[in-house]
C-alpha cells in the first residue's frame, strides 16, 4: 500500500491509500472506496486486500478533513464539494493510468458516491457498489424511529403514523444526534454553517486515538445527504451491488431491495447481498467477502461467463 | 408441438406496407403454415375427421385451415391463438373463451404479437386515458382495446383477416357469440398439468409482493391491476412444471364488481383523478351504457337467469381474469391449464362469487412495504406523466388511504395501479405520455 497525496481543485490535498495486485498480475479493474462518516480510510483494509487479491486496484480515499488529508476537520467549503473531491481524484489517476473505474462507499460514503453521480453522471463509471448507504433524509429508509418522526410524518403525510418505533439503546451507539435547533439557524443564517450541528456517539479520547470526526457542520452534514435519492438510483446505468447487514441499526432490511426492484432500471445488472447477523459496521467484514465475487463475476475475465462478456463489450461500445 | 411453442411462445410480426412484395421474408413465416400458441382438447377427433395421422399437430392445423377456413374456430376445440398466412391473407383467430392473448395494431403496417411489451416497444403507442380510467373505476374486463391508443386485442372466439395486396386492410371480423363461446368451450379432454399450488395469504413475505409488483409491471407491459397478480406471479416463478392446472382459489380472487359500484364507477376515487382522465367520463359512461344494453338483450334472446353482475363476471371478468393469468404464465415459459372454461364449472363459480376477497396490505401493518405509505411517498417522487393525471399530494391522498377501512381492497388496487403506472412512465417515459 502507498500513500498519494492528490491536489483538489481549491489546493487541499487529498490522501488517497492505494493497493495494487502484485506486480506482473493483471489489473482488471479500479475500485475507488468512500469511507463512512466519522471514520477514515484505515478501517477499511480489509476490503481493500481482498479485493486486491482478485486482482482489482483499491484506492481508499481520505475525505477532507477526515484521516491523512487536509482541510478542517468536520467542515467543508460548501455544500457538496466531497463529490468535487471524487471528481478531482478520477481525474487524477484516469490521467495517469486509464483502469475500468468502479465506485463505491459505506454509509454517508456511498451517499457521497451517489452524490457525485447525480451531478457528474456515470461516462467514467464502469460499475458502483453501495455498502449500507446511510440515507437519512427521508423516513422510508430508517429501520428506528427519530424521537421526531411522528409529527415529520404527519407534515409529510398529513396522517397519523401507523406505528412508532424508537432505537433500542443498543442501536444509539451508531446513529449521530443532530441539533435540530443549530441545524435550523444555520438554514437561515449562513454564517453559521461552518458550526457543529450533528455529533457522532463515542468519547473524544478514543475518536482522537482513531483518527475519527465525530462533530458536523451544516456544510458536511447536507454534503453527505442526499434529498431525492430515487432520482439518483434511478439514472445508474452501470452495474450496481447494493450490500447491507441485516441487522443494520440505521436502514430499514427492506429499504435496499425495494429500492433495487422499485428506483432501479428494470433491465439492469443489479445485485443486492443483504447478509444475516451482520450490522451497520460489521456489514465489512460480509462485504469484504461478497465485493470481490461481485467483481470477479463481471470483470474478471476468466470468470466471466458468456452473456455476461457480450454485455461488457456492449458496455465498451 | 407446433412451431410457435418450439420457438419458446415468442411471436411477433411487423408487417409495413413497403415489405408487401416480399411476403416470403417476413421474420421466418412460412406460406400456408398455422402457427398455434395454446393446445387443442379434441386433436384426435379432428384429426380422425380430416383424416391426418394422429400426433402430427402442424399437419391438422395446416388442414383445418385450409378446410374451415375463418370457421376453424368452431371446430378446433381447446384453448389457443392461431396465425395464418397465406397467400395474400393473413388470418388469426382464437378459440372460445380463449386466455391466450394476441394483440394487434394497424397503423403505418400491421403488427402482431403474444405479448403486449412487444408491441408497445415496438410501435408508438400512447397512452389510451379512456381504458385507463376503466381500469381505475371497474378493474379489467376482457375486450378489444388495451390500454395504449392504436393496440388492440383480438378477443376471444374472434376471427380476423386482413388481406396484404397493395396496402394492408382488414376484410374480415366476425366473433362467436358468447353464448356460442359456451357451448364450445364444453370439451373436457384437457392436456394434463400440475395443480398449481392453492391462493393462501397467511404466510406471505408482503414486502417481496410488494417488490415482485415492478418487474411484473415492466413483463407484462402495462399497470399491475392487483396485488393477487404478483401472487400468482411468484407461485408460477416457484413452480417448476411447465404445465400449470389453474386452481378456483386463484379466480375467486378476481375484481367482481357488484352492480352499486359499477353504476357509482369513478366517484369514489374522483378526487385523486386529474381532467385528463375525468373527461373521459362520458365514455365510461357510454360503455356502461353499453354493456347494460348487451346484458338485456342477451337476457330476452336467452332468458339467462344471471343478474347483471353475475352476466358481467361470466363474459367480461373471469376472461380477462384468465387471460392475465395466462399471460403471466407465458412469461415464465409456462402454460396455464384452465379448467375453468366449460359452462358448468364457470357457473358454478359465478354463482359462488362472494364478497371482494380481502386486501393484501394493511394500514396496521409495520412494514416498508405498506402500499399506503408507499403511494403517499410518490407525491414526493412522483414523475410528471403521473401528475399529469393524478392528484398526488398529501391531502388528497391521506382522504383516500383513510377510505383503506371502508373499501381496502379496492383502495389497493388503486394505490398498485398508480405505483406501476409510475414506474412504468420512470422507465418507459415514451409509452405512457
Amino acid at each position: 500500500m502507498n500513500t498519494l497525496m492528490i491536489q483538489a481543485r481549491d489546493g487541499a490535498k487529498l490522501a488517497c491509500h492505494r493497493y495494487c495486485p502484485e506486480e506482473g498480475l493483471d489489473t482488471y479493474a479500479r475500485l475507488l472506496f468512500l469511507h463512512g462518516g466519522s471514520f477514515n480510510s484505515r478501517r477499511y483494509a480489509n476490503i481493500a486486500k481482498a479485493c486486491v487479491k482478485s486482482g482489482f486496484e483499491v484506492i481508499l480515499c481520505d475525505w477532507r478533513g477526515h484521516g491523512n488529508s487536509e482541510g478542517t476537520p468536520g467542515t467543508c467549503d460548501y455544500v457538496g464539494q466531497l463529490e468535487d473531491d471524487i471528481s478531482d481524484t478520477i481525474s487524477w489517476f484516469e490521467q495517469r493510468q486509464p483502469l475500468p473505474l468502479i465506485l463505491g462507499g459505506h454509509s454517508s460514503g456511498s451517499v457521497v458516491c451517489l452524490r457525485y453521480i447525480e451531478k457528474y453522471g456515470q461516462d467514467k463509471l464502469s460499475g458502483c457498489y453501495f455498502i449500507a448507504p446511510a440515507i437519512s433524509n427521508t423516513l422510508e429508509p430508517l429501520r428506528f424511529d427519530a424521537p421526531g418522526s411522528k409529527k415529520s410524518f404527519m407534515m409529510n403525510y398529513w396522517r397519523k403514523k401507523p406505528s412508532y418505533h424508537p432505537a433500542p439503546e443498543s442501536s444509539l451507539k451508531h446513529i449521530p444526534k443532530m441539533n435540530n435547533r443549530k441545524f435550523l439557524l444555520a438554514l437561515v443564517l449562513p454564517f453559521l454553517r461552518h458550526r457543529t450541528v450533528m455529533r457522532f456517539p463515542g468519547s473524544a479520547k478514543m475518536a482522537a486515538l482513531e483518527g475519527r470526526v465525530l462533530n458536523y457542520s451544516f456544510n458536511l452534514m447536507a454534503s453527505v445527504s442526499i434529498a431525492k435519492y430515487s432520482k439518483a438510483f434511478r439514472q445508474i446505468k452501470v452495474p450496481i451491488a447494493l450490500i447491507c447487514g441485516e441487522s443494520d441499526e440505521i436502514l430499514h432490511p427492506s429499504f435496499l431491495p425495494t429500492v433495487a426492484q422499485w428506483h432501479l432500471p428494470p433491465t439492469l445488472d443489479k445485485e443486492v447481498y443483504m447478509l444475516p447477523k451482520l450490522n451497520h459496521m460489521s456489514v465489512l467484514s460480509g462485504a469484504a467477502r461478497v465485493l470481490p465475487q461481485w467483481l470477479a463475476q463481471r470483470w474478471v475475465k476468466s470468470a466471466v461467463p458468456q452473456a455476461q462478456e457480450e454485455h461488457l463489450v456492449e458496455q465498451v461500445g | 408441438m407446433s412451431k410457435y411453442n418450439k420457438q419458446g411462445c415468442l411471436f411477433r410480426l411487423l408487417l409495413t406496407d413497403q415489405q408487401l412484395p416480399n411476403q416470403q421474408e417476413l421474420q421466418g413465416f412460412e406460406q400456408e403454415q398455422c402457427y398455434i400458441n395454446g393446445y387443442l382438447t379434441n386433436e384426435q377427433a379432428i384429426c380422425a375427421q380430416l383424416k391426418i395421422e394422429s400426433g402430427n399437430q402442424q399437419a391438422l392445423l395446416n388442414a383445418a385451415l385450409k378446410r374451415w377456413g375463418d370457421k376453424v374456430n368452431k371446430h378446433l376445440c381447446g384453448d389457443y391463438v392461431l396465425v395464418w398466412l397465406n397467400g395474400e391473407q393473413l388470418l388469426v383467430t382464437s378459440s372460445a373463451r380463449a386466455s391466450f392473448t394476441l394483440y394487434y395494431q394497424q397503423h403505418n403496417g400491421l403488427a402482431l404479437a403474444t405479448d403486449l411489451s412487444h408491441l408497445s416497444h415496438q410501435v408508438e403507442g400512447t397512452l389510451n386515458q379512456e381504458q385507463l380510467l376503466q381500469a381505475l373505476t371497474l378493474g379489467p374486463l376482457a375486450g378489444k382495446y388495451t390500454c395504449f391508443d392504436h393496440i388492440s386485442q383480438l378477443q376471444s372466439g374472434e376471427t380476423l383477416i386482413w388481406q396484404l395486396q397493395q396496402t394492408i386492410k382488414l376484410s374480415h371480423q366476425a366473433r362467436l357469440s358468447h353464448a356460442e363461446q359456451l357451448i364450445l368451450a364444453q370439451d373436457n379432454n384437457q392436456p394434463t398439468a400440475e395443480p398449481i399450488a392453492i391462493r393462501v395469504t397467511d404466510d406471505i413475505d408482503l414486502t417481496e409482493l410488494f417488490n415482485q409488483m415492478p418487474s411484473l409491471a415492466h413483463r407484462l407491459g402495462e399497470p399491475v391491476m392487483d396485488v393477487t397478480l404478483a401472487h400468482f406471479d411468484n407461485i408460477v416463478q416457484a413452480s417448476e412444471a411447465n404445465s400449470l392446472l389453474l386452481d378456483d382459489s386463484w379466480l375467486t380472487a378476481r375484481n367482481m364488481i357488484d352492480e352499486r359500484s359499477f353504476y357509482q364507477g369513478y366517484s369514489w376515487c374522483k378526487g385523486i383523478l386529474k381532467p385528463p382522465l375525468l373527461k373521459q367520463r362520458d365514455q365510461l359512461k357510454k360503455f356502461q351504457q353499453q354493456l347494460t344494453t348487451t346484458f338485456e338483450a342477451a337476457q330476452n334472446e336467452q332468458r339467462e337467469s344471471l343478474s347483471f353482475s353475475q352476466w358481467l363476471d361470466l363474459h367480461y371478468v373471469i376472461p380477462a381474469w384468465c387471460q392475465i393469468l395466462q399471460r403471466i404464465c407465458q412469461h415464465h415459459g409456462k402454460t396455464l391449464i384452465n379448467p375453468y372454461i366449460g359452462s358448468k364449472q364457470l357457473m358454478n363459480l359465478v354463482m359462488q362469487a362472494d364478497n371482494q376477497p380481502t386486501a393484501y396490505f394493511s394500514l396496521q401493518q409495520v412494514s416498508l412495504a405498506n402500499i399506503y405509505d408507499a403511494m403517499q411517498r410518490l407525491f414526493h417522487v412522483g414523475e410528471p406523466d403521473t401528475l399529469k393525471l393524478f392528484n398526488l399530494n398529501p391531502a388528497i391522498t391521506a382522504r383516500l388511504v383513510r377510505r383503506q377501512t371502508d373499501l381496502p381492497r379496492r383502495v389497493e388496487q388503486l394505490s398498485v395501479i398508480l405505483l406501476t403506472f409510475d414506474y412504468l412512465a420512470r422507465f418507459h417515459p415514451g409509452r405512457l405520455n
